[in-house]
C-alpha cells in the first residue's frame, strides 16, 4: 500500500474473512494528514502545524455500521480493530498484517508564510491600507481504502485555506494555489467589506437579484447539493422518491463531478474506495441522482454510489458533494444586469436548509444596487428566506463566465469538509431580501 | 519514554534554534459511540493517542501535535509570531479523583438501548413526534502535561454526552447534554423534555409587543451566560475594553463564579490545560467584576492570580482560556416556582430557539426563545416564538431574583445557571 508499506493483499483477505453475507460492507481506511498554519494575531503561537495518521476498520451489514478507529499504526493495531468490529476472536488462518507508519507528507509552508504580506501588497495597489488578521493554513491528506477485492489507488487532497478578520467582517476560502490572483481576490474581498462597513442594511427590497459566482456557488451548495444527499432525504422518506421531481428552473443543469477539479484536489475514488461519478443532479432542474454512499445506495436500484465522503477515520462516511458545477447559460454580466433596479451580491457568508421544511436562508455580508446595466451604491447585511425550490424556480437568466469559484467548508453532521464549485452568475426574479 | 525523558530530548533538539520554554503534552484515550439516525445503526469504539508540542524562544513561537506518539528529535516549524510564556509550577490543592472516573465504558448493547430508550419514551409522551438522530458517546481520557519551568501534572477525564435531535411536523429541537457516565441519562426524562419544547413549539402562538418581567429557565439563562462570556475573558476583555476591573456591571443577585474543580463538576480536575492548579475563581461579585478568565501566559501582564482555566479540548487545539465550570451562584433559598408564583405578569421562557445575539461593545443583545405567558404566578398560554431583547445593561442591572436549579450545559466549558428572573426587557414578536 502506498500510505503504509503493509501487505494489501493480506489486509484484504482478513476483511473477506469478516465478510460473512454477501451485501457485507466491509473496508479499511488509511489516513495521513498534515496541515501547518500561519497565524498573523497578538496572542498564541505565530506557526500551527498538526500531522496524524490512522485507520479505521468498519463493518456494514444488515443496516448496522460497526467502526473501529485508531490513532497509530502499531504492532498489533489492526488485529485488534479487526476484533472490534466483528466482536468476536477471528477464526482466520490468514496472517493479519501490521501496519507501519507512514512518511510524512511534504512540506508546503512558504506561500503560507509570506501570503499575508501579498495581500496587504494587493490592498495597497488598490489604493487601500486597513489592519487585518489572517490565519493562512496549508492542508494534505492522503487517504486509501483496502476493500475486501480492490484496492484503489490512494487519494490525495492538497489545497490551502485563508481567514482573514477585519472589525467589518470576517473572509475566509479555500483555494487551491495561493497565488498572485488569489491575493487579490482576497483583497478585493476585504476591500468590499471595508467600502460597505457604514452601508444601510436592507429589507423588503424586490426586484432582480444578481449572483456573483461564489455567491451562486454557496446557494447550490445548501439548496441542491444538501437537499439532495441521501442522508437528507431519507429523513422525510425514500431517497429515490426525489428522482425525477421538478426543484427549480429549467435554467439549472447541476453536476457533481470531483473527477474535474484541478490537480491536487482531483479525486478518482471516494472515501470508500467507488470510482467518482460525474453525477448530474439537475437537469433542466429536474432532479436526476442524488448523492448516495454505499449504505444508502443499497437501499435502492436506482441509486449510485462515489458520493461517500469522511472528514476523518473516527467519523463513519456519509455522501456529500465535491465539487458542483453549474453549466453556463448564454447572458452576458452586462444583460444580467439591465432592467430598471435590483440587488448584486458577490458572495454569501452562510446559508442554512431546514431538512424537514426545505426553508433556505442565506444571508449576504453586503451587496450592491444596480440599475440600467450599472453597479450603484452598497448596501449593507441582508438575507434571503424561502422554500429552496420557491428560490430555484427564480432563476431567470444564467451567465456565460463559469468559474472555479466559491469555495468553502461544510461541517454538516460533524464532517468538517473542503468543498468546491465551478459556477457563472446566475440572475433570480420575484424575490424580497430582508434583514 | 519517561516524560521528563522524553522533555528532556525535545529541549535538546530545540535548544540549537533558540527555543528554551518548551512544553509536552501527551493524552490518551478511548471511547464508545452509538447513533441512531439517517445513517442506520452506528457503534463504533476509538482509542485516540496523541501529543503536543508547544515551544517558545525570545521573539517566537511554535505549537505541533500529531498522533501515537511524538518524535523526540523532530522535526520542528520555523517558529512565527509572538512568543509564548509557559507557566512556572505551582503548588496543586488536596485533590481526591472522583469515583466515576474508575467506571467503565458502557458497552454496545447498553448504549443502543439507551438510544432506543429515548425513541420509544419520545413515542410514548408524543405518538406523532418523531427521532431524528441520537448519538451517545461514552469516553475517558489520560492527560499529562511536563514543561521546562518544572509544571509536571497530570490528570483523568471521564464523562458521557448524549445528543437527540427530534421533530414533531416542522418543528424540531436538540437536546444536548453531559453526565458522568451514559448510565446516568435517563430516557423518560428527557424524552418528556424534548416532548414539551415540542408542544410549545406547535402549538404555542407568537408572543404580542411587551415589557414586563421575564423569568428564564437554565436552558435559555445558560445562552445569556455563553452570550457575556467575551467580558469574562481577560484578553478579549481588556482588547474590546469591555467592562471596567472593579466597576459594577449588574444588580446584586449577580454572582458568576469559574471553577475548574467543582465538587461533583464533570470537568473537575486538579490541574488545568497548562498544568496550573484549578480552584474557585469568583469573576463577578454581586454585580461588580473582580476578576477574569486568564492564562498563564496573560497573568504576567495583568498581575492576577492564576485560577487554571486554560482549556484542551484535544491534543490537536492550541491551548485557550476558557471556562470549565463558569456558573451564576443561586440563592439556594429560593425555588424556581417561588420565582413563578410572586409574578404578576410576564412570561416564562424555557427554551432557547436561536443562540441570541450578544454585542458587547453597543451594548445590545436579543434572542429568540420560547415558553409560556404568566399571569398571577400562573402560566396561561404557550409562547412558540418571542424576541427577548434589550441592552446588555438591561439584562443584568434588572436581574432580581436567582433561583436554586442550577442546572449545566456543555456549551464548549460546562455553563450553568439557575433560573433568573429579569425586569425591563422588550418582548416583541419574532
Amino acid at each position: 500500500m502506498w500510505i503504509s508499506d503493509a501487505d494489501a493483499t493480506a489486509a484484504g483477505r482478513c476483511l473477506a474473512q469478516i465478510a460473512e453475507k454477501s451485501n457485507d460492507i466491509v473496508d479499511l481506511f488509511l489516513e495521513i494528514r498534515r496541515e501547518i498554519e500561519f497565524r498573523g494575531e497578538e496572542e498564541g503561537p505565530g506557526v500551527v502545524e498538526r500531522s496524524e495518521q490512522g485507520f479505521a476498520v468498519r463493518l456494514v451489514r444488515e443496516g448496522r455500521t460497526y467502526l473501529s478507529a485508531r490513532d497509530a499504526f502499531e504492532p498489533g493495531a489492526l488485529r485488534s480493530a479487526l476484533r472490534d468490529v466483528t466482536r468476536v476472536v477471528p477464526s482466520s488462518a490468514y496472517r493479519v498484517p501490521e501496519l507501519s507508519a507512514a512518511r510524512p507528507l511534504a512540506q508546503r509552508d512558504d506561500d503560507c508564510r509570506s501570503f499575508s504580506a501579498r495581500v496587504r501588497q494587493a490592498l495597497r495597489e488598490m489604493h487601500a491600507a486597513f489592519d487585518f488578521r489572517s490565519r493562512v493554513a496549508s492542508h494534505g491528506r492522503r487517504v486509501q481504502i483496502v476493500g475486501r477485492r480492490l484496492v484503489p489507488a490512494a487519494q490525495s487532497e492538497d489545497f490551502f485555506s485563508v481567514t482573514c478578520s477585519t472589525p467589518w467582517g470576517a473572509f475566509g476560502t479555500l483555494t487551491a494555489v495561493l497565488d498572485d490572483a488569489c491575493a487579490r481576490f482576497v483583497a478585493r474581498a476585504l476591500l468590499d467589506r471595508f467600502r460597505a462597513r457604514d452601508a444601510e442594511a436592507v429589507s423588503g427590497v424586490s426586484g432582480a437579484i444578481v449572483l456573483a459566482p461564489a455567491a451562486t456557488a454557496v446557494l447550490l451548495h445548501e439548496a441542491v447539493a444538501h437537499a439532495l444527499e441521501a442522508d437528507t432525504l431519507v429523513m422525510s422518506g425514500r431517497p429515490d422518491a426525489a428522482l425525477g421531481v421538478k426543484l427549480g428552473s429549467d435554467l439549472l443543469d447541476i453536476l457533481d463531478s470531483p473527477s474535474e477539479l484541478p490537480t491536487g484536489l482531483r479525486r478518482e475514488t471516494d472515501d470508500e474506495g467507488i470510482p467518482v461519478l460525474r453525477r448530474w443532479l439537475l437537469q433542466k432542474g429536474c432532479v436526476d441522482q442524488v448523492l448516495a454512499d454505499r449504505f444508502h445506495a443499497g437501499s435502492s436500484r436506482q441509486l449510485l454510489p462515489g458520493a461517500g465522503r469522511r472528514a476523518g477515520r473516527h467519523l463513519a462516511p456519509a455522501p456529500r458533494s465535491s465539487h458542483l458545477e453549474l453549466l453556463p447559460g448564454e447572458q452576458r454580466l452586462e444583460e444580467l444586469l439591465e432592467g430598471a433596479e435590483g440587488l448584486y451580491f458577490s458572495e454569501i457568508s452562510s446559508g442554512r436548509l431546514n431538512p424537514l421544511t426545505g426553508e433556505l436562508v442565506v444571508e449576504f455580508p453586503h451587496g450592491r444596487r444596480f440599475r440600467s446595466g450599472n453597479l450603484a451604491e452598497r448596501v449593507g447585511r441582508c438575507a434571503l428566506r424561502g422554500k429552496a425550490s420557491r428560490i430555484l424556480s427564480a432563476v431567470e437568466a444564467v451567465g456565460d463566465n463559469s468559474v472555479f469559484a466559491g469555495a468553502g467548508w461544510c461541517a454538516k453532521g460533524g464532517h468538517r469538509l473542503p468543498v468546491w464549485a465551478t459556477c457563472p452568475h446566475l440572475r433570480l426574479a420575484g424575490l424580497e431580501v430582508e434583514v | 519514554m519517561e516524560p521528563s525523558a522524553l522533555l528532556d530530548r525535545i529541549a535538546r533538539s530545540l535548544q540549537p534554534v533558540g527555543l528554551e520554554s518548551v512544553e509536552v503534552y501527551l493524552k490518551s484515550g478511548r471511547s464508545r459511540r452509538a447513533a441512531l439516525g439517517s445513517q442506520g445503526q452506528l457503534s463504533s469504539l476509538h482509542r485516540e493517542t496523541g501529543w503536543a508540542v508547544r515551544a517558545s524562544g525570545a521573539q517566537s513561537s511554535f505549537f505541533c501535535c500529531g498522533s501515537g506518539a511524538p518524535a523526540p528529535d523532530g522535526p520542528w516549524p520555523n517558529p512565527a509570531g509572538p512568543p509564548l510564556r509557559l507557566p512556572g509550577p505551582r503548588p496543586v490543592l488536596d485533590w481526591r479523583a472522583p469515583q466515576h472516573l474508575r467506571a467503565p465504558l458502557c458497552v454496545e448493547h447498553e448504549a443502543l438501548e439507551i438510544l432506543e430508550a429515548c425513541g420509544r419514551e419520545l413515542a410514548r409522551e408524543l405518538p406523532s413526534a418523531r427521532l431524528l438522530q441520537a448519538t451517545l458517546e461514552d469516553g475517558e481520557s489520560a492527560s499529562l502535561v511536563v514543561n521546562s519551568r518544572g509544571v509536571e501534572a497530570s490528570w483523568c477525564q471521564r464523562n458521557a454526552t448524549l445528543y437527540l435531535e427530534a421533530a414533531l411536523g416542522s418543528h424540531q429541537v436538540i437536546e444536548y447534554s453531559g453526565e458522568k457516565s451514559a448510565s446516568a441519562f435517563h430516557p423518560t426524562a428527557l424524552a418528556r423534555r424534548i416532548a414539551d419544547r415540542l408542544l410549545i413549539r406547535r402549538d404555542g402562538s407568537i408572543a404580542g409587543r411587551g415589557r414586563g418581567t421575564v423569568l428564564l429557565a437554565p436552558p435559555v439563562a445558560v445562552r445569556v451566560l455563553g452570550g457575556l462570556l467575551p467580558l469574562l475573558m481577560d484578553a478579549v476583555g481588556r482588547r474590546r475594553g469591555l467592562g471596567v476591573d472593579d466597576s459594577s456591571i449588574g444588580s446584586r443577585c449577580l454572582t458568576i463564579v469559574d471553577d475548574g474543580r467543582l465538587p461533583g463538576g464533570l470537568f473537575s480536575a486538579p490541574v488545568d490545560g497548562e498544568g496550573v492548579p484549578t480552584r474557585r475563581k469568583v469573576l463577578v461579585d454581586r454585580g461588580v467584576i473582580v476578576s477574569r478568565l486568564t492564562s498563564g501566559s496573560e497573568g504576567a501582564a495583568t498581575a492576577r492570580e492564576l485560577a487554571g482555566c486554560v482549556r484542551r479540548a484535544s491534543f490537536r487545539d492550541v491551548p485557550r482560556v476558557g471556562p470549565s465550570h463558569l456558573f451564576i451562584e443561586p440563592d439556594s433559598e429560593r425555588a424556581a416556582g417561588v420565582l413563578l408564583e410572586e409574578m404578576v405578569e410576564g412570561h416564562y421562557f424555557l427554551d432557547p430557539v436561536d443562540a441570541g445575539r450578544f454585542d458587547l461593545t453597543n451594548d445590545r443583545f436579543e434572542m429568540t426563545v420560547a415558553g409560556f405567558s404568566v399571569r398571577s404566578g400562573t402560566p396561561t398560554a404557550a409562547v412558540s416564538r418571542a424576541r427577548l431583547s434589550g441592552t446588555i445593561s438591561q439584562l443584568l442591572g434588572g436581574l432580581d431574583a436567582v433561583a436554586r436549579d442550577l442546572t449545566f450545559f456543555p456549551l464548549g466549558g460546562l455553563l450553568g445557571s439557575p433560573s433568573l428572573r429579569i425586569v425591563g426587557l422588550d418582548v416583541t414578536a419574532s
